[in-house]
């Protein structure tokens, strides 16, 4: 199945900064992507090199088979895109920027449209710039989905939005994503967001894709390892495996996270590296834990133990 | 084109109160000139001098914010604008950017049509004022919308705008009071001065002429070249590099431009001077060529000069010329006198008419020197009513001696002189047709007779002017140095006629003194005070009682205004010989 996004050492810098440094992804139909990592870290510039607002400085990007450098009407018809820094015609109503849309999408469902309306409750006859932030982004997002688009592209779609709209937002896409089988492709500084909707997860640091990968996958190799050693006094070895992250001792309470779980091998480790280990537990995490640690090993200077 | 239309229709709509208010200050501003046009008099005069000017001011205004706001709508710079990520094609929402410009450029030119047409003035003279009206607001708008299409915000558009032209200001007065010394350490000058030779068609009376075009058809073509790269590339350090490179196209078009497409080609006389010339049997004349001419000598007469011992002698006698054609006159260029006496001794001259224009000394009033059967021949016969009393055309010539020995002799002397001379007719340069309710046209002015009546001396005529703002294409064609009705009648080098001219009755009236003043300073610089008066009145005592009363508003409706000038149609020399030139001692007087 030829991917709907596919990048291929992806780059773009600015001066002397390296916003997106080869970046190298797929991403199959009908998946939701999350695409996470901190501000900075080049999420926004990646999908404007997706879209073709910005021009790569190396690397190439194909969007539904063409390359993103030649993305024209026919292609755009088939992509929606909301993004927290869109402008917006914000002298328009609801109503009249739905109506401006409209021309532009053959494939445009008026009696979608008016279902979305309904179900995020917004006020067509309401001037945009006299909505909340919230529903301006429900708006945006009608204007994005009325035409039933083969790949949806999410930039923070969630910031700024108050816990109640962003619930809604979710299972509306969620819903909808089910339904039609479209490919989202959703980047988020926060991983509670995306959690419940992604089937694929992508973290970026510092430009650097670290991983790109099914949620499941991701999920089941990464294990929380608690487990206890002999006196307070021990210490960390010097020398430990690749794959384990963060290993922390309190006491005689000690921890780390094993990217690479699998149980047998993951406990004999442990026991290798730590004779006196016992009541050796793994724990399955979530997308946030996970996403946390990477992004603690990534920081210039870890945090100092508790 | 559907698209076209629909961004077009979101435009129109987005903007729709501040578009219509731009279109009532406009038709305004038009409506404001018709009612002066029709209404002009003295108590309108200081609104006429400021309201058109406020309201033209506001409608540019207006667009100033009009034009950035329709394109930074779907801004062209950043990577936040809607359209970027909608099927919008760049070709398309160029195509309707520059379908709004055009609406507004259409209603502008529909504007100022529909007012000229309700005025009256010619379908000709509409199409052409419409011409430049719509190529200079074509201009505005393209560059307006070029530095709106560079710049993310109104705050920016602003900005470069006004970094733009302090920036040009500063490089203005850098050039002009700094650069030349800077420009010539660097040899730039005689690299500018080598390639670009000076233009001759520079004008401070007037904007008009073929340098004007170029620069403002080469500005709206390039700034609409530019404002496409831009809309199809986005690529804003290009574009911005293409604006600063036609930001410079005006001064550089100035300065080499050296295609006069408003020259007339040049009218060449192909008479042949030697016609003209006939053999006068009173005095002896030899040729120095074929195109040898005759010349009579008149009245010699003596006068001294001074009383004291250093009082010196000088002999006056006129050159008269006679049987020319009558279209045609002469200027004498060069005479060199020589007196011989009988013995053949020569008189020693120590100052003689050598180097005068002797047709400068004619006896013809002090004014203007005329030839009226050379003006009535220049107008198709046309019997001028106010002419003077025709004399055969007479020079003067002298010659000035200490030799007073040989002078105070009442012997015959031989004379001789050798002259050069220039025979000229009169060709009609400019007519203005001043028929009363009708146009008239003048460079840059429009110009209607309102009001014409009869008054004690002569006639009042009340004219008023339509100025229109856009004026290069409007002229005729004519290089810039013969201006219609530019003129002056006391210009050494090319001395104009004016005439008024009843073609239907075959009359003409040579308005002189005021009157004269009045022709060329009101119809040619001061018809901008819109409401004036001309008196013409009749000053020649020779044109008669009966000229007077044949003077009258009735006789002006079917007046034309001819400016003649003066055409060389050949120069040549001549010898002059007198054998028996004999001074008359009755002449002698004394000056001091």
């Amino acid at each position: 199945m030829t991917p709907i996004i596919e990048t291929e050492k992806l780059t773009r810098t600015f001066g002397q900064t390296e916003a997106v440094r080869e970046l190298s992804l797929q991403i199959q139909p009908g998946s939701v992507y999350a695409f996470l990592g901190p501000n900075g870290a080049g999420k926004t510039t990646t999908i404007k090199l997706l879209l073709n607002l910005l021009r790569p400085s190396s690397g190439k990007a194909r969007i539904l088979g063409v390359d993103s450098s030649r993305l024209g009407p026919k292609e755009l018809a088939q992509i929606g895109y909301v993004s927290e820094n869109q402008q917006i015609p914000e002298w328009m109503t609801v109503a009249q920027m739905l109506h401006y849309c409209r021309p532009m999408y053959p494939t445009w469902d008026d009696a979608f449209c008016k279902k979305l309306l309904k179900d995020f409750n917004l006020p067509e006859d309401r001037k945009l710039k006299n909505l909340s932030r919230g529903m301006k982004v429900k708006a945006c997002l009608v204007s994005s989905l009325a035409y039933r688009p083969k790949l949806l592209v999410l930039d923070e779609p969630f910031s700024g939005l108050d816990p109640l709209v962003r619930d809604e937002f979710i299972r509306g896409i969620l819903e909808l994503s089910e339904q039609d089988g479209w490919t989202i492709f959703i980047s988020s500084h926060d991983i509670d967001e995306v959690e419940r909707l992604a089937d694929w997860v992508g973290v970026i640091q510092n430009g650097h894709l670290k991983l790109s990968e099914t949620t499941e996958a991701l999920q089941a190799r990464f294990r929380r390892m608690e487990f206890t050693v002999a006196s307070e006094t021990t210490a960390l070895p010097s020398s430990l495996p690749p794959s384990w992250l963060i290993p922390e001792i309190a006491g005689t309470n000690a921890s780390l996270v094993e990217s690479y779980y699998q149980e047998s091998v993951t406990e004999a480790a442990i026991t290798s590296h730590f004779p006196a280990a016992t009541l050796i537990t793994p724990q399955a995490m979530t997308l946030r834990e996970i996403f946390l640690a990477l992004a603690k090993v990534s920081s210039p200077t870890p945090p100092s133990l508790p | 084109m559907k698209l076209i239309l629909h961004v077009f229709r979101k435009d129109l709509f987005h903007t729709f109160w501040l578009l219509l208010l731009w279109f009532a200050l406009l038709v305004g501003r038009f409506a404001f000139t018709d009612w002066l046009f029709f209404n002009g008099n003295q108590a309108g005069l200081m609104m006429g001098m400021w309201l058109p000017w406020m309201l033209d001011s506001l409608t540019s205004l207006f667009l100033l914010v009009l034009i950035p706001l329709i394109i930074q709508q779907d801004s062209l710079v950043g990577t936040t604008a809607f359209w970027l990520t909608r099927p919008v094609s760049r070709p398309v929402l160029l195509s309707a950017k520059m379908l709004y410009g055009i609406t507004i450029l259409t209603s502008a030119v529909l504007v100022q049509t529909l007012s000229m047409a309700i005025l009256g003035v010619s379908p000709h003279d509409i199409y052409c004022i419409d011409l430049q009206y719509a190529l200079t607001l074509g201009g505005f708008i393209t560059w307006i919308a070029l530095f709106a299409a560079l710049t993310p915000s109104f705050e920016k558009f602003a900005i470069a705008g006004a970094v733009t032209i302090a920036v040009s200001w500063g490089l203005y007065i850098f050039v002009v009071f700094f650069g030349s010394i800077f420009i010539s350490s660097v040899g730039i000058i005689s690299f500018v001065h080598l390639h670009s030779p000076r233009n001759p068609f520079e004008s401070s009376l007037t904007e008009a002429n073929s340098v004007e075009v170029a620069v403002a058809v080469t500005t709206f073509a390039y700034g609409i070249l530019a404002l496409a790269y831009q809309f199809l590339s986005r690529r804003l350090t290009i574009s911005i590099v293409l604006v600063v490179l036609g930001l410079c196209i005006s001064p550089i078009i100035q300065g080499f431009w050296q295609w006069n497409f408003f020259q007339q080609p040049a009218t060449t006389i192909t008479t042949n001077a030697s016609k003209d010339i006939l053999q006068h049997p009173a005095a002896t004349i030899s040729s120095t060529d074929t195109s040898s001419f005759t010349f009579s000598l008149m009245h010699p007469q003596k006068k001294t000069l001074g009383s004291s011992e250093y009082a010196i002698e000088n002999v006056e006698a006129g050159i008269e010329a006679k049987n020319l054609l009558p279209e045609n006159f002469i200027e004498i260029d060069e005479i060199h006198p020589d007196l011989i006496t009988s013995s053949g001794q020569k008189v020693n001259i120590i100052d003689s008419s050598a180097s005068l224009k002797t047709s400068r000394m004619l006896d013809r009033g002090g004014n203007a020197s005329l030839d009226y059967q050379a003006v009535e021949a220049a107008l198709g016969n046309i019997h001028i009513l106010n002419a003077g009393v025709s004399v055969p055309q007479k020079y003067e010539i002298f010659s000035i001696s200490t030799d007073k020995t040989l002078l105070s002799t009442k012997a015959e002397f031989r004379f001789s002189a050798q002259l050069k001379y220039t025979i000229y007719r009169y060709t009609i340069a400019d007519k203005l047709p001043l028929k009363e309710k009708t146009f008239f046209r003048n460079n840059l002015l429009l110009g209607k007779i309102t009001h014409v009546q009869n008054i004690a001396q002569g006639i009042s005529v009340s004219l008023n002017e339509l100025h229109v703002k856009y004026w290069f294409m409007h002229i005729p064609p004519h290089d810039d140095f013969s201006l219609p009705f530019l003129g002056m009648p006391f210009d050494v080098d090319k001395p104009s006629v004016y005439v008024l001219v009843n073609g239907k009755r075959g009359e003409g009236f040579l308005p002189q003194g005021d009157d004269l003043s009045r022709i060329i300073f009101r119809l040619d610089k001061n018809l901008s005070m819109r409401s004036t008066t001309l008196t013409f009145q009749q000053e020649d005592e020779n044109a008669g009682e009966n000229a007077a009363t044949r003077m009258n508003a009735a006789w002006f409706v079917d007046a034309s205004l001819v400016r003649l000038e003066p055409t060389a149609i050949g120069e040549a020399t001549a010898g002059l010989r007198e054998d028996h030139f004999k001074i008359n001692p009755d002449a002698d007087n004394h000056s001091n």
